[in-house]
């Protein structure tokens, strides 16, 4: 390409560098996202889960099957994810640290006092979902 | 004050394009890679469409002008390399998109 382009090669150019950037963000598949959102899933049902399982059994198995379905989740999106958006982290670690304060207080305050409380566990669904929706959205836009 | 004509306005833009950026393949990569944080060598071929060869060469020149920097690690047992752009390769991006513009009289 010669250094003199002509305004139609320099606007061809500029052209080519839109494309070649949106095909590499498609070929993300937006796995971020797509673990976000799972994310989010298995944190409602985990607590929606608990509304209706007043035992310490019920709780344990359910808690259980959330860090397996995490850790899964997490092997099978984010492992060897071939595209990294711009700006992840900026996005990821507000919804990650938002949401790990949130499910620590729910979760201390939930079986400390409100264990047989199925509104505690609903609400709690809502707030401790909520961090990792938005940042689900937030990445699927980006 | 006159302004300088259109001819004055790309010959200056002209004198700002980036040699190393300038070929079509290396701008599709670095444009490419400044719109993600890190993109595998595979996805970042199949994005800029060109043949594993042509993107190791480029990566190569462009490595060694500090815009791009590669990583290598292992997917399972499957080596791979992620490529990312250097933050004087998203300056130099940005400075000859600039001049692009200019020259497209955008």
């Amino acid at each position: 390409m010669t250094m003199n382009p002509t305004p139609e090669q320099a606007q061809h150019l500029l052209t080519l560098t839109h494309g070649a950037a949106d095909s590499l963000r498609a070929a993300g598949q937006n796995r971020h996202a797509q673990w976000l959102t799972g994310f989010a899933t298995s944190t409602f049902m985990t607590y929606v889960g608990l509304s209706t399982t007043p035992d310490d059994a019920g709780g344990l198995v359910l808690l259980g099957a959330y860090m397996a379905t995490v850790a899964f989740l997490s092997f099978a999106l984010r492992r060897g994810a071939p595209v990294t958006k711009r700006g992840l982290s900026g996005r990821l670690v507000p919804a990650m640290s938002t949401w790990g304060v949130l499910y620590g207080i729910t979760l201390f305050v939930g079986l400390e006092w409100f264990r047989e409380s199925s509104l505690f566990w609903l609400v709690s669904a809502f707030v401790v979902t909520a961090p990792l929706a938005v940042g689900a959205w937030r990445e699927g836009r980006a | 004050m006159a302004l300088p004509d259109s001819d004055a306005v790309g010959e200056t833009a002209r004198s700002r394009l980036d040699e190393i950026i300038h070929s079509p393949v290396r701008l599709s990569v670095v444009a490419a890679l400044a719109a993600t944080d890190e993109a595998e060598f595979g996805a970042v071929r199949d994005a800029v469409q060109i043949s594993d060869s042509a993107l190791s060469k480029a990566v190569t020149v462009l490595e060694d002008a500090g815009y791009v920097s590669a990583r290598k690690g292992y997917v399972g047992k499957r080596p791979r390399t992620w490529l990312s752009a250097t933050s004087a390769g998203r300056d130099a991006l940005q400075a000859h998109l600039a001049a692009l513009r200019a020259i497209a009289g955008q």
